[in-house]
């Protein structure tokens, strides 16, 4: 019986390492001339330019709550989703990982899905909880 | 009526043209029987009366018409092309420099009659002349513009560029992994040779990107000409206005956008104005409209009869009389496209309506672009088409306000009025300068800005629908060059921003939705 296998980019932020779905434009990047954006969601940091595109930068630590005190990173993991593009900041990238296991940590209400990376806990940032943090599409 | 603006448009190109034909009569004068740089010539000058025409300056056709009748006389071999004539072309051509001056600065040509003259007696003498010998004249050459000295410009196929821009896109992908790769060496002399590498090949992408885009002035200076010869052939009488708000488009959009005017240009003379009309009009206007570029062809003409659209849908068995009974307004709208439908109409003229708007909807369509008909009986027609807008360039006012860097293009900027001193706005409804009395509008609540950027320097007057409004506008203003991009969602949610646009610099501009303001 075949087994399936998930795949992910980590990356890490605020010491700790996370997981976000590998997408096939998947790439870590510099952000470095933010735009900001008047009246923009909260959690929305604002636009950059790269290669030819527009990227939303998100604030990945206001979206996973971490309410620790870093310097802003000028690293970003780039993605696209449903036609646009999207950066999470993040403090620096890592490999590319597949699992053949994805668990569920009930104690936590949201961005409870993790993986295990060397014995270690690394929670996955998933889309559907991240546009449910980033009031974006609907 | 041709705008104003394309003045420049006609100087600088006519400019390009005179160097073009200076180094033919100078290669010419070298071989001067050989055919090819004869037939070069005499396209070059027909090209130049044809610009001439469309500016309307009837002296400066006249001159070239008498250019080309020599050369075409010497095409037709009816005339030896000797050094005497050449001089006389040379003078023309420098008579001719001194009339674009004129035209210039004082917006009038200078008398060329003289020049006509000598031009027309020159043929006349020496067609009394002489029967010139015609052995070896047809000496063709293989390599015609090998014999031309100098090489202004080439053309590139667009699907080269786009394979040089998805190879830069490569390039672009590598340097991004060995700046990687070489970061966790820890090299610092490699590293900055990799951030430079990262660097040019951001400018050769920024540069490709402006190679493929054009302004639409310089493609639709060519539609009141082509116009005109329709409206002549058909014995109408068509004025052509075209606003195209300064705005620039992607060469390989352009390319199918100007084959899709061209058809609508013609059916709205053929099929739109009548005979009997005589101020047939018809209207271009291209416009922005969020991400997308909106094209509108309108004519004053008859209009659409659409029963008898209906009937010739029946007629030709594209629909069924039951079914065309139960049609919507939009669905018989759409009929219109079907191919076939004017195959019951005498057309003995430029084009079929029916089968010409077949493949312009098809062509719109291939675009991700939408078309759309509005016209009543009587009433002239107006074609509606919304293009996508991969890679458009507009000029654009950026200014910043508080950490925010907003642009407004420049096409609804009428002038910008510096105060002599810093001023707050807030409560103020009417803006007064130099006795002109304007509406003050301001950037919206919802925007949250800080208080203190109600403090302002600097006036906008922004032309709207024919208002002229006063925004207020802050600091780091500059009018630039801005490619549009896509609006991502996060703009498409805030009503006050139309969109985003990339500066020179590489950096995202946001530019303000000025319908918003207005409101």
């Amino acid at each position: 019986m075949p087994v399936k296998i998930y795949k992910f980019t980590l990356f890490h932020l605020a010491d700790e390492l996370w997981a976000l779905p590998l997408l096939p434009t998947s790439q870590f990047i510099a952000c470095e001339a933010i735009t900001l954006i008047p009246g923009a969601p909260e959690n929305v940091l604002g636009l950059v330019y790269h290669g030819g595109k527009i990227i939303t930068l998100l604030d990945t630590a206001k979206i996973l709550d971490l309410r620790v005190k870093r310097i802003r990173s000028k690293n970003c993991l780039l993605f696209d989703y449903q036609g646009d593009y999207y950066g999470l900041e993040v403090d620096d990238g890592d490999n590319t990982i597949r699992v053949k296991q994805v668990f569920t940590d009930r104690s936590k209400k949201k961005f409870n899905k993790y993986i295990k990376v060397n014995k270690r806990k690394v929670y996955i940032l998933d889309l559907e909880n991240l546009w449910e943090q980033v009031k974006i599409y609907g | 009526m041709v705008s104003a603006k394309y003045k420049d448009l006609y100087i600088s190109t006519s400019k390009d043209q005179l160097n073009k034909l200076t180094n033919l009569f100078l290669s010419l004068e070298r071989s001067p029987d050989n055919q090819n740089l004869i037939e070069n010539i005499f396209r070059l000058i027909h090209s130049m009366k044809g610009a001439a025409a469309t500016m309307a300056y009837k002296k400066t056709v006249n001159l070239f018409h008498a250019m080309e009748s020599i050369i075409d006389a010497a095409f037709q071999q009816r005339l030896m092309i000797d050094k005497n004539i050449l001089e006389l072309f040379i003078d023309t051509i420098e008579v001719f420099d001194n009339n674009l001056k004129s035209i210039k600065k004082n917006n009038r040509e200078i008398n060329l009659t003289k020049q006509i003259n000598l031009l027309v007696g020159g043929l006349k003498q020496r067609k009394q002349g002489k029967k010139i010998k015609t052995k070896n004249v047809y000496r063709q050459e293989k390599h015609l513009l090998g014999s031309i000295p100098t090489v202004a410009e080439i053309s590139v196929p667009v699907e080269n560029l786009n394979r040089l821009y998805d190879m830069s896109d490569d390039l672009l992908v590598n340097v991004m992994e060995t700046k990687s790769i070489v970061k966790s060496l820890g090299k610092a002399k490699l590293l900055s040779l990799s951030v430079n590498a990262d660097r040019i090949v951001n400018d050769l992408r920024r540069e490709l990107e402006k190679i493929r885009i054009v302004p639409l002035a310089q493609i639709f200076s060519s539609l009141p000409y082509l116009v005109r010869e329709i409206a002549k052939d058909e014995g109408k009488n068509v004025d052509l206005v075209i606003e195209d708000n300064d705005l620039s488009l992607d060469k390989a959009i352009l390319d199918e956008l100007i084959e899709i005017l061209i058809q609508l240009l013609k059916n709205a003379v053929a099929h739109g104005i009548t005979r009997e009309q005589k101020n047939g009009r018809i209207e271009v206007v291209v416009s922005l409209d969020n991400d997308q570029m909106k094209i509108v062809v309108k004519d004053n003409g008859q209009g659409i009869d659409w029963q008898e659209i209906m009937d010739m849908a029946v007629k030709n068995k594209i629909i069924s009389r039951v079914a065309a009974k139960k049609l919507t307004v939009s669905e018989i709208k759409n009929l219109i496209f079907k191919a076939g439908i004017s195959r019951g109409k005498s057309v003995s003229i430029s084009s079929g309506r029916g089968v010409g708007l077949s493949l312009v909807k098809a062509k719109v369509e291939s675009l991700d672009g939408d078309m759309l008909v509005e016209s009543k009986s009587g009433k002239g027609a107006t074609f509606s088409i919304k293009l996508p807008l991969p890679l458009s360039v507009f000029r654009g006012l950026t200014f910043k306000i508080a950490d925010y860097t907003l642009a407004i293009p420049l096409s609804f900027i009428d002038r910008i009025i510096k105060l002599p001193e810093v001023r707050d706005f807030n409560k103020t409804k009417i803006f007064v300068h130099d006795k002109a009395r304007y509406k003050m509008t301001a950037l919206p609540k919802e925007m949250n800005l800080p208080k203190i950027a109600a403090l302002s320097k600097y006036i906008a007057i922004i032309k709207y629908k024919g208002e002229k409004l006063a925004l207020p506008i802050f600091s780091n203003i500059n009018e630039r060059e801005l490619i549009a991009k896509n609006t991502p969602q996060v703009l498409k949610n805030l009503d006050y921003l139309k969109g985003v646009a990339v500066s020179d610099e590489g950096l995202p501009v946001l530019i303000l939705d000025i319908n918003n303001l207005v409101k």
